[in-house]
């Protein structure tokens, strides 16, 4: 019995471990390389991170331990962003802060629309997800925006 | 037996131990390695290389009116825009007709195959977006366009798209030195003209194009020349009626934001007539 319950200790601690480990070596980079694979752009993604961390998303600097934001190209309007918090405590402002930065690009979106007329249902269906300590939001079509979620949970399960 | 047993697991557990406090090392050590696909921009190159524009000020920088240049001058133009651009294309307007490979606009990929998707946007990947080249009908970006075409000049109509619509000066500005900084470091010796956004008809019904919205975007256009020591073709002047629309006459009669034909032929003979200096040396 005892040597059971040592070898059932020893399974669980290294399944644990394994789990732990695969979290700590993801990375928003990682992630967001999985994404653009999943729902590949016509011609490919743009790293636009430093220019929407600073006018967009600087509130959320210190709460992140990793983050990138990729758009298309400015043909259409593809984005995604993946947000690694350090603390459970941090999911719920980063969540509020991309919902409102999805409400006013939905705004923008509707007040100057001049041609991509097709590309609104993005911001009709844009949405923010969380799993664990990682938060994504999405400005695509509604197919892309399953898949990157099943992407992102596929990874992090 | 029993003492074998017990040595046995001890050990077992001991290595799994052991592996498990290496794993996360090895882990670590073994990254991915970046995507070449995905691409930075380069802010650092935001900051605009022109020094402050002591020999070019916001007047001297306005083309002013000169004789015909006519076709000749045309011929030796890059329009580089977006929609309200492109109509030069779809109407065939230029000395080639709708065969035309002067208009750069955005690209689009359908099934593979390349296209002309007339139109683009401003915004902070400008420098990274694919262009339609027309000259082999592949996707470039304005950098390698630029390097591969080297035009005399440029002519630039963008910012309708995003810009007039929500852009704070701020944004608008850097957007454009972003673009700008990548055609000067494309080709130098490009003449670059921008010209000034057109204006929209009353019956246009986004709320965002104002007159005074274009406007005030076409005084940032007049600051950017200035501080890139570039010119400005103030083709808005005459294009607007008194109250600063469209004027009726050029209104393709849809959203109230593109041209008809007469309204592009207005465009080309103010191009013609504003001629850039270095025209007049050749």
């Amino acid at each position: 019995m005892k040597k059971l319950c040592l070898f059932a200790v020893a399974v669980s601690l290294m399944l644990f471990s394994a789990s732990y480990a695969n979290a700590q070596s993801i990375s928003a980079e990682t992630l967001s390389k999985a994404i653009q694979s999943a729902v590949p752009a016509e011609f490919g993604y743009v790293d636009n991170t430093d220019y929407l961390m600073k006018r967009e998303f600087s509130s959320l600097q210190n709460a992140c331990k990793s983050h990138i934001v990729v758009c298309a190209d400015s043909t259409n309007f593809s984005e995604f962003g993946v947000f690694l918090v350090e603390e459970a405590k941090d999911v719920k402002p980063c969540v509020e802060r991309l919902g409102a930065y999805l409400d006013k690009r939905k705004e923008q979106f509707k007040n100057g629309i001049v041609y991509n007329a097709n590309e609104y249902p993005k911001f009709e269906n844009a949405k923010v997800f969380t799993v664990g300590l990682c938060v994504v939001y999405t400005i695509l079509d509604p197919v892309q925006n399953a898949t990157v979620v099943q992407t992102v949970k596929n990874i992090l399960k | 037996m029993e003492k074998k047993l017990n040595s046995f697991i001890l050990s077992v557990f001991t290595i799994l131990l052991l592996s498990l406090t290496l794993l996360p090392l090895f882990l670590c050590l073994g990254k991915i390695s970046g995507s070449k696909q995905l691409q930075a921009i380069d802010l650092s190159r935001a900051d605009g290389l022109a020094d402050t524009a002591a020999e070019c000020n916001s007047d001297s920088c306005v083309l002013s009116e000169t004789v015909d240049a006519g076709d000749e001058y045309i011929r030796k133009i890059i329009f580089f825009g977006e929609s309200t651009t492109y109509g030069l294309q779809r109407y065939g307007l230029l000395p080639d007709g709708e065969a035309t490979t002067q208009v750069w606009t955005g690209a689009t990929c359908t099934d593979g195959s390349v296209r002309c998707a007339g139109t683009l946007s401003l915004s902070p990947t400008i420098n990274q977006t694919r262009l339609y080249y027309p000259d082999d009908g592949t996707a470039q970006t304005i950098y390698d366009a630029l390097r591969k075409k080297q035009p005399e000049y440029l002519v630039v109509t963008l910012g309708l798209n995003n810009g007039a619509s929500y852009y704070s000066e701020d944004e608008f500005k850097q957007c454009y030195r972003i673009l700008l900084n990548t055609i000067v470091g494309a080709s130098a010796q490009t003449n670059v003209i921008l010209q000034s956004l057109f204006p929209v008809a009353e019956a246009c019904k986004i709320s965002a194009y104002t007159p005074e919205r274009i406007a005030l975007c076409n005084s940032w256009l007049k600051d950017l020349a200035t501080e890139y020591r570039l010119k400005y073709l103030d083709t808005a002047s005459v294009l607007s009626d008194a109250n600063g629309y469209l004027l009726y006459d050029y209104d393709n009669g849809g959203d109230g934001i593109h041209l008809n034909e007469a309204g592009l032929q207005a465009v080309l003979q103010y191009v013609r007539t504003h001629a850039h200096p270095e025209e007049h040396e050749t």
